[in-house]
């Protein structure tokens, strides 16, 4: 436990600053765990478990670590403008970046009037129908209150892999009140493809190569688990499913990107345009990946490596934002 | 000719020009510090300003020059180039290319417009109105080079130290083979922004205008009337010509750093264009800043509302960002 704890804070070297926000309201997917087959308000349970035994961490730069909970985190603003946000922090499906991609991006949602529930999902430990389970079901409860929330429009937004999240929910909804309204991908993994270079991703969702290459088993078995390995590649790639009836989105992904490589983004912008899907895309020359939403205010002064274009990005994303309030109300 | 069959023509020729962009724009009072041509003896002269080269070759151009009351220029034989300097030059300097799909050069929107907004960051301006290429492939891109050659000879006395190019459209096929097909290092420029540019000849994707104004028509290639030398001749000089002007095939990691915008929506030049440069260029390691916006069509230029008249501009909703994001990417890579 100490040793996993060390290794975590390693991991990212400068602690960041606290953000005081607090979340109004903390709702669990499955109230009695994910051994019971119950879900909040009466919705589906938690499908199947994600066989974690080791309990939940987080370290002081707010990674998640084991998380067996699926829980929806909402902040809610003065004002509601009307639009809320489902937010999927990223963390190569192995961890979840809860402040970068959560907090912080709740913070400035807030002030443009939109509210916002950070969704801490289960993390998948192999067992790929459980993000994308999680997701629905947050739809279905955000979708259930809405009216008492103010709210009218709901969309998805993640980052890394909380960005293939975001784009498998944008795209594999299963009807129309699990379908976001709008998307907002941010430095997304859009394809589990081995051409990517995303193999973090790809191992915790879908469990590891060796898994699926085990050579101690029979001919038949051996080809039916490299069949099946195939078919899940190309099933949890969003960009297999995007369709006319995805929503309209935003993209944003820096040029000198290293983890996540800038091509999911530019494949999957030109899968919408084919689609005839209305998109904005901004690349940047810099930043690198997992930039989220830690300003210098967070990080401290000068560390911000995307502070150069950080209100460019932002002017155009509550540009976009308020352009689809405006269209739908 | 009697002048009322030449009046006729003439208005013919004006209601032409003018269904191409229906509203006439407000005019801009800015006018350049100084106006050269490129061949003050003519085209068929082999004679350049100082410090650079002559014509090449002609256009074969004998029409006279014309322009709309949009600001659109055709016929052009006698390319020139507007200086524009700011009270307070900042050193860089950006050589504009507008676009009109090598049939005409789009002078105010993609012209003087642009120019009245470098100036107002301190950045130094050479508008080109380059000739024509009516199938000369090489003539654009001469003037081009030649204003290249002559603004470095100048730049010091300017207080430049930094010249890039720019160009829309057609024009940006034109910067893009400026950014690719540079001769040397005067010719190289240190930086290249793009807006919604044609890069590719491939009839997928390209804009069929700007393709046979520049290399011609394919039945003019495919002609099965001559001996089958010639034909064959013909095949190879077209494909080798298809390749070079083809911009996406001519990237190199000496490509200068780059900016790019283009619009989700715009029917005349598919937004491909821009994302297979992009991607040749990161596969070059070239430094590269793209922005996809969701609306805005084809050609919205630098005609803001200011120029444009209030709610005509398509762009509008995005200008300022997209203004903030060039600025910001021009200081960063000042010198």
């Amino acid at each position: 436990m100490l040793l996993i704890g060390m290794a975590l804070t390693t991991g990212v070297a400068l602690a960041q600053t606290e953000c005081k926000l607090k979340p109004d309201l903390t709702v669990k997917l499955y109230p009695e765990g994910q051994e019971v087959d119950k879900g909040v308000d009466g919705l589906p349970g938690p499908l199947v478990s994600n066989g974690i035994t080791e309990e939940e961490a987080i370290n002081d730069s707010g990674i998640l670590t084991n998380i067996t909970e699926g829980r929806m985190k909402f902040f809610f603003p003065k004002k509601p403008n009307g639009q809320m946000v489902v937010v999927c922090p990223g963390g190569g499906y192995y961890k979840v970046s809860s402040h970068g991609e959560g907090l912080h991006v709740a913070e400035w949602m807030i002030a443009q009037g939109v509210s916002v529930c950070v969704v801490e999902y289960r993390l998948p430990n192999g067992h790929w129908e459980i993000p994308l389970h999680d997701m629905h079901n947050v739809f279905r409860y955000c979708r259930k209150h809405a009216q008492e929330w103010g709210i009218k429009q709901i969309g998805v937004m993640g980052f890394s892999a909380g960005g293939h999240l975001a784009g498998i929910t944008t795209n594999m909804f299963v009807d129309e009140i699990t379908r976001p309204d709008f998307s907002i991908l941010v430095y997304p993994v859009t394809s589990l493809d081995r051409k990517y270079a995303t193999q973090g991703t790809r191992i915790h969702l879908l469990g590891k190569n060796e898994l699926w290459e085990r050579k101690d088993v029979s001919m038949a078995e051996y080809e039916a688990a490299q069949e099946k390995f195939a078919q899940l590649i190309s099933y949890y790639s969003p960009i297999n499913h995007v369709s006319g009836n995805t929503p309209e989105s935003f993209i944003v992904h820096c040029t000198d990107d290293k983890r996540v490589p800038i091509e999911h983004s530019i494949n999957y912008y030109r899968k919408l345009i084919e689609n005839k899907v209305p998109v904005e895309m901004h690349v940047y020359p810099t930043g690198g990946h997992g930039w989220g939403f830690s300003t210098d205010k967070y990080k401290g002064k000068g560390k911000d490596k995307f502070a150069y274009a950080r209100d460019e990005f932002e002017a155009s994303l509550a540009r976009w934002m308020e352009s689809l309030r405006t269209k739908i109300q | 000719m009697n002048p009322t069959k030449l009046i006729t023509a003439m208005l013919i020729a004006t209601a032409a020009f003018t269904a191409f962009d229906a509203e006439a724009q407000i005019n801009c009072k800015l006018k350049p510090n100084q106006t050269l041509l490129l061949y003050p003896e003519g085209q068929d002269v082999d004679k350049g300003l100082e410090g650079a080269q002559g014509p090449c070759v002609s256009n074969g151009c004998t029409k006279a020059e014309e322009i709309n009351n949009n600001g659109n220029i055709g016929n052009i034989t006698e390319p020139a180039i507007d200086l524009y300097f700011p009270k307070k030059p900042n050193g860089q300097m950006v050589i504009v290319c507008p676009g009109g799909g090598y049939r005409i050069v789009s002078s105010w929107n993609e012209g003087v417009y642009v120019a009245d907004w470098f100036l107002s960051k301190g950045i130094s301006v050479c508008v080109v109105k380059y000739r024509l290429p009516f199938g000369h492939w090489e003539v654009p891109l001469t003037d081009v080079q030649n204003a290249f050659r002559y603004c470095r000879a100048n730049a010091e006395q300017w207080g430049i130290n930094q010249i890039g190019v720019m160009g829309f459209s057609a024009g940006g096929h034109l910067a893009a083979s400026a950014t690719n097909l540079f001769v040397d290092d005067i010719t190289r420029p240190d930086f290249s922004i793009l807006i919604y540019p044609v890069i590719t000849m491939d009839w997928k994707y390209t804009h069929k205008g700007t393709r046979e104004n520049l290399i011609g028509k394919d039945e003019l290639w495919n002609n099965k009337d001559v001996k089958v030398e010639e034909y064959e001749k013909a095949q190879t000089k077209h494909a080798e010509l298809q390749n070079r002007y083809s911009l996406e095939k001519q990237i190199t990691e000496k490509t200068p750093v780059t900016f790019m915008a283009h619009c989700t929506d715009d029917k005349t030049v598919p937004v491909e264009n821009s994302l297979m440069y992009y991607q040749k260029l990161v596969e070059c390691n070239v430094p590269v800043e793209m922005h996809i916006f969701p609306t805005g069509g084809h050609g919205w230029g630098f005609s803001s509302e200011k120029f444009k008249g209030k709610g005509k501009d398509k762009f509008a909703y995005a200008r300022d960002e997209f203004e903030e994001a060039l600025y910001r990417w021009m200081e960063g890579i000042r010198k």
